[in-house]
């Protein structure tokens, strides 16, 4: 493997392992450490992981925004999963959390139209809502132009 | 315009995408891959092509 593949691959899955363990995405500092790298061959991987659209990173910065399907940042879709509250970048993304973390979990959020408060309880791998959609303004080959707005 | 999903396909869906996210085997999807997974799902048209 390219060897620049190799840490890129290393670097996403301890970006995951620590998100996932902490709640909160690491600093290049941490996975440096982890890793036993120097800081500066991380942030170049960051950006590497960033420009394949694998990481969302803060603009300008080397700190991270979106490990897809989890956000750094609150959003207005919730997720308590594994014994912790996260939260997605979208619905899309509440779901892929409960489905990243073992199938059960619940999502909650705002409709955009009436701003009622909608939940979604998903066990076993199994979502408790029968009704309701989800609607999809931006066609599938546009989601990355704007990842931050889609 | 857009395109609507029922809850259970956007969870499908979601389940599909990132079940194995974790996995330190994971790679990001090609279009191609990323356009089967909508065809399987029934997800098909101009909305959901990724590909020329």
């Amino acid at each position: 493997m390219d060897p620049d593949k190799s840490v890129d691959a290393a670097v996403r899955v301890q970006v995951y392992r620590f998100f996932v363990d902490q709640g909160r995405p690491p600093v290049p500092a941490e996975i440096a450490e982890t890793l036993h790298m120097d800081q500066a061959p991380v942030e170049d991987s960051l950006r590497r992981l960033a420009a394949e659209h694998v990481l969302v990173l803060a603009p300008g910065t080397p700190y991270i925004w979106m490990a897809n399907p989890l956000s750094a940042i609150p959003t207005p879709f919730s997720v308590e999963a594994a014994g912790r509250t996260w939260f997605g970048n979208c619905i899309w993304d509440a779901l892929g959390v409960v489905a990243m973390l073992g199938g059960t979990g619940t999502v909650r959020t705002w409709c955009p139209d009436c701003h009622d408060r909608l939940e979604v309880s998903v066990a076993d791998g199994r979502p408790s809502v029968a009704e309701g959609v989800v609607h999809f303004a931006v066609p599938a080959a546009h989601w990355w132009d704007n990842i931050g707005f889609n | 315009m857009g395109a609507s999903l029922t809850i259970q396909q956007q969870w499908e869906l979601a389940r599909v995408w990132y079940a194995d996210r974790l996995s330190p085997d994971w790679r990001r999807r090609t279009p191609e891959e990323a356009e089967a997974v909508f065809t399987s799902m029934g997800l098909t048209g101009e909305f959901w092509q990724l590909t020329d």
